[in-house]
C-alpha cells in the first residue's frame, strides 16, 4: 500500500473538479480577506480596545492578536469550506458509482478509505499551512519592529488549526459515510455544527444538566481549538468564571478533539468496510 | 486452473434470499454465461465475487487464492458504466490504470478497439449510452486482465449500439481469455458463450458447456396435407422422443443418430406426402425455459 498512489488517484480525480475548485479558491480568498473587515469597523465592542488588535502579534503569550483572530475566521472557513469539500470527494463517488468502480478496478476497501483519509488529512495541513503563512504575512506588515520570536507566539495556534480542521473533516466524513447521500449529508453537517448541537446542549442544561459538562459536545470541542478570544479579554471587563464556564482550555481542547477525531475515523472505517457499496 | 470457485454462497436482503447456496467453478479459458430472467441473482453474484456486495454465507476463491489481491487481474463492468462525469475518455482510463498500477501510457489503442478514439477529449457527460458502455469495455482491458466480466453488456442499447457491443465481445471472447458475462438474452449467450449457468430465484439450476445444457435431440418441423394422418403415423415410429402439435407444424423430437432424411420416404411409403420439413438442433431458449418452467 503507498499512500503516495492513492493520493495521486484523488489528484487526477478531482484536480479538474469545479465544485472543489470553487470551495478552495473561495477558502484561500476568504481567509487572508475576511480580517480586513475588521478596519472597517465603525464601533468597537468596549473589550476591544483598538482595531490593531486584529492585525498585530501579541507583545506577550496569553494576550489577543492576529493568531487567535486568524484563527477564529479560519474556524468558519474550514467548517464551511473545507468540511463541504470532505462530504464532496466521497459524495460525488457515491453519486456516480465510481466508489464501486474503483473497488472493481483493484482498489482494496481500505486502501479506498486510505485514499479519502490520507486526502482529509492533507487538505488539513495545507490548509493550516496556509493560516499560518497568512498570519504570519498580514501580522509581518502590520506589527511595528516585529521579532522573529514575537511572530511566533501563537500558543501552537498552526498545530490547534491542524486538529481544528481535522475535526471538521473527520465529522464531515462520517455523516457522508453514514447517509451515503451528499444533499442530505451537507444540511446536516451545517446544521449540525450550527444550530442541533447547541440545542440539544441548550436542551440538556434546560433539564438542569451542569452547563460544563455540556462543553464536551464534538463541535463545540473542535470549535474552542480557535474560538473568539474572549477568555483573553481582560478579566475586569468579562469575569473569568463566565469564561470557564463556556471554553474549553487549549491543552483540553486538543485532547479532547484528537479523541473524537479518532473516534469518528473509526466509526467511519467501521461502517465503510461492513457495508454493500 | 479454477479462475473462480464459490462454495454455498448466499445472500439475503432482509427476508428476500437473493442468492441461496450457490457453488460455481470457471476455469481458466471458459466464456462464461450467467443466465437468469431479472431479478434471478445474477448482479448479486457478481456483485459479490467484486467484493461490492458482502455475501450472509459461503465463500469464493479467485486464481485458487493465489494472488492477494486478484481484483487487479480482473477488468469488470458491474450493472451501468461508472465514470466522473466531468472528466474525459482519457482522463477517466488514466484513473483505472493508476488504480491497476499500470504507470501513464497511451491509451489509444484501447479507444480505437472500442471506436471511441476520435472522442477521447469529450467529457464522459457528452456520450451516449453506447458510448458510455463501449468506455467502460475499453477500460475493462487495461491492464491486460486475465478475466473480464461483463453484466448485460448491451442492456438499454439500440440496436446499432447492441451489434457494435456485441462485435467487440465476439473479439474478446476470441482472444482466449477467461470471460464471465452476465445477460438475460439468450440469443447474446448462446453466440458468445462457451459455458452457461443458469439462475432463478437465487438459484443455480444447471451448469456447463452450452452443448450439455442443450440437449442433444434433434428436432423437426413437419407438416402434410393431412395433418391428423400425419400425427398418428408418427405417433406409430419408434424412434420418436416427443410430439407436439405446434400451430404451423408438428414439432417432432428423435434422437441425435436418428436419419432424419429417411422421414420424407418413410412418409411417402405411407402415402404421406409432407409440405413442410425443417432439421434443426434444440436452441438454448428452448432449455432455458423448460430448466427454468420445470423449476417454478
Amino acid at each position: 500500500m503507498n499512500i503516495l498512489r492513492l493520493l495521486q488517484i484523488e489528484y487526477l480525480k478531482f484536480k479538474s473538479n469545479s465544485v472543489i475548485r470553487l470551495l478552495v479558491i473561495l477558502y484561500l480568498i476568504f481567509l487572508p480577506i475576511a480580517i480586513f473587515m475588521g478596519k472597517e469597523l465603525d464601533e468597537l465592542p468596549d473589550f476591544i480596545l483598538s482595531a490593531d488588535v486584529f492585525f498585530t502579534f501579541p507583545e506577550k503569550a496569553g494576550e489577543q492578536g492576529i493568531w487567535d483572530y486568524m484563527g477564529y475566521i479560519g474556524n468558519w472557513m474550514s467548517y464551511f469550506f473545507l468540511g463541504v469539500v470532505a462530504i464532496y470527494i466521497l459524495g460525488i463517488e457515491i453519486n456516480n458509482k465510481t466508489l464501486r468502480q474503483s473497488v472493481i478496478n483493484g482498489l482494496t476497501r481500505k486502501e479506498y478509505f486510505l485514499s479519502k483519509l490520507s486526502t482529509i488529512v492533507l487538505i488539513s495541513v495545507l490548509a493550516s499551512l496556509y493560516y499560518g503563512l497568512c498570519t504570519l504575512g498580514i501580522g509581518w506588515i502590520h506589527t511595528e519592529g516585529a521579532t522573529l520570536s514575537q511572530a511566533l507566539t501563537n500558543e501552537w495556534a498552526m498545530s490547534r488549526y491542524f486538529l481544528m480542521c481535522m475535526g471538521y473533516l473527520s465529522f464531515a466524513f462520517l455523516i457522508i459515510v453514514l447517509f451515503r447521500r451528499p444533499a442530505v449529508s451537507v444540511f446536516l453537517y451545517l446544521s449540525y455544527v450550527l444550530i442541533i448541537e447547541f440545542g440539544i446542549r441548550m436542551t440538556l442544561i434546560y433539564f438542569k444538566v451542569p452547563p460544563e459538562w455540556t462543553k464536551y459536545f464534538p463541535m463545540n470541542v473542535v470549535e474552542d481549538l480557535h474560538p473568539f478570544p474572549a477568555f483573553k479579554i481582560p478579566a475586569a471587563k468579562m469575569g473569568p468564571d463566565y469564561i470557564k464556564e463556556i471554553l474549553l482550555s487549549y491543552p483540553e481542547s486538543a485532547l479532547v478533539s484528537s479523541l473524537y477525531i479518532i473516534i469518528f475515523i473509526a466509526l467511519s472505517y467501521r461502517m465503510f468496510m461492513n457495508r454493500d457499496i | 486452473m479454477k479462475v473462480l470457485e464459490t462454495k454455498g454462497l448466499s445472500k439475503n436482503y432482509g427476508h428476500i434470499k437473493a442468492l441461496q447456496n450457490l457453488n460455481l467453478t470457471i476455469n481458466q479459458g471458459e466464456v462464461f454465461g450467467i443466465l437468469g430472467p431479472n431479478g434471478s441473482g445474477k448482479t448479486t453474484t457478481l456483485g459479490i465475487i467484486l467484493n461490492i456486495l458482502k455475501a450472509s454465507g459461503g465463500q469464493y476463491e479467485w486464481f485458487e487464492g493465489q494472488y492477494k489481491n486478484p481484483r487487479l487481474r480482473i477488468g469488470a463492468i458491474l450493472e451501468t458504466p461508472n465514470f466522473l462525469p466531468y472528466l474525459n475518455a482519457e482522463q477517466n482510463l488514466r484513473i483505472v490504470a493508476r488504480i491497476k498500477n499500470i504507470e501513464s501510457q497511451n491509451f489509444d489503442s484501447y479507444l480505437d478497439t472500442v471506436n471511441l478514439l476520435h472522442r477521447k477529449e469529450s467529457k464522459f457527460s457528452t456520450y451516449s449510452l453506447g458510448m458510455k458502455q463501449r468506455l467502460a469495455i475499453a477500460a475493462t482491458m487495461i491492464g491486460e486482465p486475465d478475466v473480464l466480466i461483463f453484466d448485460e453488456p448491451t442492456n438499454g442499447l439500440d440496436p446499432e449500439g447492441i451489434a457494435e457491443v456485441r462485435n467487440i465481445l465476439n473479439n474478446i471472447a476470441a482472444m482466449n481469455k477467461t470471460v464471465i458475462m452476465a445477460s438475460h438474452i439468450l440469443a447474446e449467450v448462446e453466440k458468445i458463450c462457451s459455458h452457461v449457468g443458469i439462475l432463478k430465484n437465487g438459484t443455480l439450476l444447471a451448469s456447463g458447456p452450452v452443448g450439455s445444457i442443450l440437449s442433444d435431440e434433434q428436432i423437426i418441423e413437419i407438416d402434410a396435407p393431412g395433418r391428423a394422418e400425419l400425427s398418428n403415423y408418427l405417433k406409430t415410429l419408434p424412434s420418436v422422443l416427443k410430439i407436439i402439435e405446434r400451430a404451423e407444424f408438428i414439432e417432432v423430437h428423435v434422437p441425435q443418430e436418428f436419419d432424419s432424411t429417411q422421414l420424407s420416404k418413410l412418409c411417402a411409403d405411407s402415402n404421406i406426402y409432407i409440405n413442410h420439413l425443417v432439421i434443426r438442433k434444440a436452441n438454448l431458449e428452448e432449455e432455458f425455459l423448460a430448466i427454468t418452467q420445470n423449476a417454478g
